[in-house]
């Protein structure tokens, strides 16, 4: 029974979101063409699958180290560089899976990277990203001449991963990754335990420079995952001016919005229902052509403001309920 | 005839610039330093573009410094402009029409000239005429092909796919558009226009007549961003899309993500490099036709700034700066890409340039005392792609 | 304790005052680097030069200032590039319907009620609605965004103008003077706000330790509410000295703003957990830095794709050196 009312819990989320976009857009001439719905196409699942897997992959990786008390600015500067060298890779040998091998072993070299700079360097976990992702961005125009890469995504033998039902499985590598490292791994545990109390974590023995190294191999692990769909789906190219922190910013709403759906289940069911619901909203936004541009900016913020709000209020709800059932049962 | 008259043309001018080169063999231009400002950071235009302006290097005396622009940000293009006067340029070649009015202001105090290139500068040209075009530090602007005024792109792109119809087996006869905003690319509209009413006329005789999705301003207005996947729900049935928004990845990764690359035929301006393996016959041959701005346009601002510098103008240079519209090549078929690949557009190399560090100095008034402002500016709107071949 | 003392006084006190000032001499070395970078390679141009150091980094000093208080208490404000863009559209739009002088004041009362309204907001619904100070900030990144790119396809055009000469001096001389008087004038203002008056004590205890200032007695969410309502008046004067530069302003206006601020803080010796460290000083040393660096990589005729990892590599030297904590567990 409780299960049952865990599932549908979590699932009320990106049914609500399906049913009120149905609702918007069915009552909208834009979304009718020549007399058809077009919300309701099989477009729409195959969209929002696609672009769902995208952002469970960057979310995932960006909630691993916020989780651990670590917000990595350098994540989106990770996936872009290793994307740009995965996909070169994989052009020069027509390989997808060396190209996936690539992306991961890019991935985590730079996580480490980001890792070492950390721990030995001594400085706070904000500054320290952004000079990492300021190293990382400034080095896209370095490799393979600054060029990026343009052609990968449109070879459909090469971007097999950025495609259904292949992208499938470098998106099932990073919810692996996620679950075996949190869940399955002591220093996924002693991670929790740092992330509670950092000194009294590391007086009781945990080993932080450990934990840490540990936790950004796991994070390159699905940033690389991240990489090879981004690289599989879109032109790369350079960046500079910490825009990649845009990109990332792009992918982490679901990940606030996960923390609070898997409150009924656990913290990576959560994200991945907020990415689906998320694309959901996102297609019935494109439906009514409200998907680029100023009103989408705004109905953005005005939703971020609102759930926040909501999920920031909720034990005053709960508590107003309970009281409400309280003064009832009295009665 | 057309070809004929284009190709006589070109050949009396390179005859002139010959001749140029002999008489002006003595002459040493003066030390010159030119920053250049791209309104993007790499990509083939980029590449390209620096590889020509350095092969012209030592031939005109001239050192570059390079910047990049935004494409959005006024106050940071200043910048960016004031940086490259600190570091000494006496020239600013500029391919982007943002915050010009402050850009003139400052180039004018500092004694620098500004040229134009890939950039119609139709904001100035409409709102700032006078403080702009008629400033004695503003030379003119080479577009990137036509000027808003001169537009001819609708005619190439039904001719473009006209020339596809006739030797494909499954003709086009359902096509949609793609645009910029009017009030960044006035010419793309036009050009729609002009498609739109030339596919009108074809029909009235046509065999199979072409149905055009009317322009959409929600859907087919790309605010700078990709197109949304939803464009294809939008327009359904459509065999081809008739992209006047530069640049192929505006469009077309949202073909492959919504998998219509394979159903949809695109005719688009901007090369931006991997379309080649979905050209023609190749591929998913999702490319029909590929308009792209020869970068030797570049030409143009660079020998207008060095004859200012020099001290040396041509006879019928005119008073008010212009705007020239400039050679596209129109990639079209297997054939036309097979010649286009040699161009320096596509190589990068220098050695594959239309001109020779040579033939651009005789295009200089104090190169070559006979070359005049009027023969640079047809050369410079002839180039076709058979040029290339040459 | 004793022994610690004694240990120190035995020490060169050269020795003691480098280490205690380690950070600021670091922060200080960077921008005297980039200052005799600037006077090398400024060559024939150097008075000119100058002028464009000066007239690019006055809006940042200015909005760095103001956001001194801010990060004071370890928040950010992700949401000053979109303020400022909305803000200048909003004056070119005042100044072109009202025109003259008078539009020019109301354009920019206009703005400075809606950035003080901003920063309540940012200070005060934050603490209502239990939210961390980023989501606010968030949102109003959102909304400026959507409401920048409205503004500006109602106008139909790409970038909407005034004439420089309605907003400044036409005189160079006077138009840098005038900067020089208004940087000077934000920085007394704000030296004085922050080292003399509570809000500059309050706002760094609540960065050190907000329920240890908070069990004080001190009213925490009124003095976060006037923090950013401070961000918020020097927000608004650095949009406007922004404009005075172009007199124009488009959909990007604005854009990188946010970060711009929060790298030059921290090139300027500014912890971003905040807290008594918090100085007033970073927002100009830090600001002058990163403008003269830009200059001095386009002087030095640094490759363009080699300037942003130069610049990578000096702000990751900078920090290392500036922002190190010494012992303890590893800092958040």
């Amino acid at each position: 029974m409780k299960i049952i009312k865990k599932t549908l819990l979590t699932l009320l989320f990106p049914a609500l979101m399906f049913l009120v976009m149905l609702a918007i857009t069915a009552s909208s001439d834009k979304c009718y063409v020549n007399g058809q719905f077009i919300f309701l196409q099989p477009d729409m699942v195959r969209q929002v699958l696609i672009n769902a897997c995208m952002t469970i992959c960057v979310a995932l990786a960006i909630w691993l180290q916020l989780k651990n008390g670590r917000f990595d600015f350098s994540a989106g500067a990770n996936m872009i560089l290793s994307a740009i060298i995965a996909g070169n890779v994989g052009l020069q040998t027509d390989s997808p899976i060396l190209a996936l091998l690539t992306a991961v072993a890019v991935s985590i070299v730079l996580s480490c990277f980001t890792a070492s700079m950390y721990i030995f360097g001594r400085v706070p976990i904000i500054i320290t990203t952004i000079g990492a992702t300021l190293l990382f961005e400034s080095l896209t125009y370095l490799v393979y001449g600054g060029t990026g890469v343009r052609a990968f995504y449109s070879n459909a033998h090469l971007a097999v991963f950025g495609r259904l039902p292949g992208i499938f499985l470098p998106t099932g590598i990073a919810i692996a990754a996620f679950v075996i490292f949190v869940y399955f791994t002591t220093q996924g545990r002693k991670g929790k335990i740092l992330s509670n109390n950092q000194t009294a974590g590391v007086n009781i023995g945990i080993n932080e420079k450990s934990n840490i190294g540990a936790s950004y191999i796991f994070t390159g692990i699905i940033l690389g995952m991240a990489a090879i769909i981004y690289v599989s789906q879109n032109t790369v190219t350079p960046q500079s001016g910490l825009s990649t922190s845009g990109i990332m910013f792009s992918y982490i709403v679901p990940v606030f919005m996960g923390m609070f759906i898997g409150l009924a289940s656990c913290d990576v069911v959560g994200i991945i229902i907020a990415a689906i619901g998320m694309e959901i909203l996102n297609y019935g936004l494109n439906c009514l052509n409200l998907g680029a541009g100023g009103w989408q900016q705004i109905i953005m913020g005005v939703f971020v403001l609102g759930f926040y709000s909501f999920s920031g209020q909720l034990g005053n709800i709960q508590a107003w309920l309970a009281r409400l059932k309280k003064n009832k049962t009295e009665a | 005839m057309k070809k004929f008259t284009k190709s006589l043309v070109a050949l009396m001018l390179v005859f002139m610039m010959a001749l140029g080169c002999l008489s002006a063999a003595s002459a040493e231009p003066k030390h010159a330093k030119i920053g250049v400002a791209f309104y993007q950071d790499t990509g083939y235009a980029v590449v390209a573009t620096k590889a020509y302006l350095e092969s012209l290097s030592d031939a005109l005396n001239v050192e570059f410094v390079y910047a990049v622009l935004t494409q959005t940000d006024e106050s940071a293009n200043l910048a960016t402009i004031q940086n490259l006067i600190s570091a000494g340029v006496d020239g600013i070649i500029c391919t982007m029409d943002l915050g010009t009015n402050s850009i003139i202001e400052e180039c004018e105090m500092a004694g620098v000239y500004l040229a134009g290139y890939l950039c119609d500068y139709d904001t100035s040209y409409t709102q700032n005429f006078d403080r702009v075009f008629k400033s004695e530090y503003f030379l003119g602007t080479a577009t990137d092909g036509q000027n808003p005024d001169d537009t001819t792109i609708g005619h190439t792109m039904l001719s473009s796919l006209l020339e596809y119809n006739a030797r494909a087996e499954k003709p086009l006869t359902h096509v949609s558009m793609a645009i910029f905003p009017t009030w960044a690319f006035p010419s793309q509209l036009f050009g729609a226009q002009q498609f739109v009413e030339d596919v009108e006329e074809y029909n009235k005789t046509a065999e199979n007549p072409i149905t055009v999705d009317p322009l959409d301003e929600e859907v087919d207005v790309l605010m700078f961003s990709p197109m949304n996947t939803t464009y294809f729900s939008k327009h359904p049935g459509i065999e081809g899309i008739i992209s006047f928004a530069a640049g192929t990845s505006f469009v077309y990764p949202t073909m492959v993500q919504a998998g219509m690359d394979k159903d949809i035929r695109l005719f688009t301006t901007g090369f931006e490099g991997g379309e080649e393996n979905n050209f023609g016959t190749k591929g998913t041959m999702t490319f029909q036709q590929n308009m792209v701005s020869a970068v030797e346009s570049i030409t143009y601002p660079l020998v207008l700034i060095l004859n200012k510098i020099n001290g040396v103008d041509f006879p019928d240079m005119p008073e008010t700066a212009e705007r020239i519209s400039t050679s596209q090549f129109c990639i079209n078929s297997d054939e036309d890409l097979d010649v286009f690949v040699h161009s320096i557009y596509y190589t990068g190399n220098a050695a594959d340039a239309m001109f020779t560090p040579d033939q651009v100095l005789a295009m200089t008034a104090f190169g070559n005392p006979d070359a005049t402002y009027a023969g640079l500016r047809d050369l410079l709107a002839h180039m076709t792609i058979e040029d290339i071949a040459k | 304790m004793s022994t610690k003392t004694n240990t120190a006084e035995k020490q060169n006190p050269f020795l003691v005052f480098l280490g205690k000032h380690v950070y600021d001499i670091a922060a200080y070395a960077g921008l005297a680097v980039t200052l005799i970078l600037f006077l090398i390679f400024g060559g024939k141009r150097l008075s000119y030069n100058a002028q464009t150091v000066l007239q690019t980094s006055a809006p940042t000093i200015i909005i760095a200032l103001g956001a001194v208080f801010v990060y004071s208490m370890g928040y950010m404000d992700v949401s000053v590039g979109q303020q400022v863009g909305v803000y200048a559209i909003l004056m070119i739009m005042i100044i072109n319907a009202v025109g003259g002088v008078l539009g020019v004041v109301l354009g920019f009362l206009a703005v400075l009620a809606l950035a003080l309204l901003c920063g309540a907001f940012n200070g005060a619904v934050a603490v209502w609605l239990k939210l961390p100070s980023i989501v606010t900030s968030l949102f109003l990144m959102f909304f400026f965004t959507g409401a920048q790119l409205l503004l500006m396809e109602s106008t139909g055009t790409n970038s909407i103008s005034v004439p420089t000469s309605l907003l400044r001096p036409a005189d160079r001389d006077t138009y840098n003077l005038v900067l020089i008087i208004i940087i000077v004038v934000v920085t007394l203002v704000v030296t004085y706000f922050s080292r003399f008056t509570k809000l500059g004590k309050y706002t760094r205890g609540i960065g050190a330790n907000e329920t240890a200032t908070a069990q004080s007695g001190v009213n925490t969410t009124k003095w976060k509410v006037i923090a950013y309502m401070a961000f918020g008046v020097c927000v608004a004067l650095g949009s406007y000295v922004m404009l005075m530069r172009t007199g124009s302003a488009g959909k990007g206006t604005g854009t990188g703003y946010a970060m711009d601020i929060m790298i030059c803080l921290i090139l300027g010796g500014m912890p971003l957990s905040g807290g008594m460290k918090s100085k007033v000083s970073s927002a100009l040393v830090g600001t002058l830095t990163y403008v003269l660096l830009t200059n001095d990589l386009t002087t030095m005729g640094v490759d363009l794709n080699m300037i942003n990892f130069v610049k990578a590599l000096i702000f990751i030297v900078i920090i290392l050196i500036t922002c190190r904590k010494r012992g303890g567990v590893l800092p958040r």
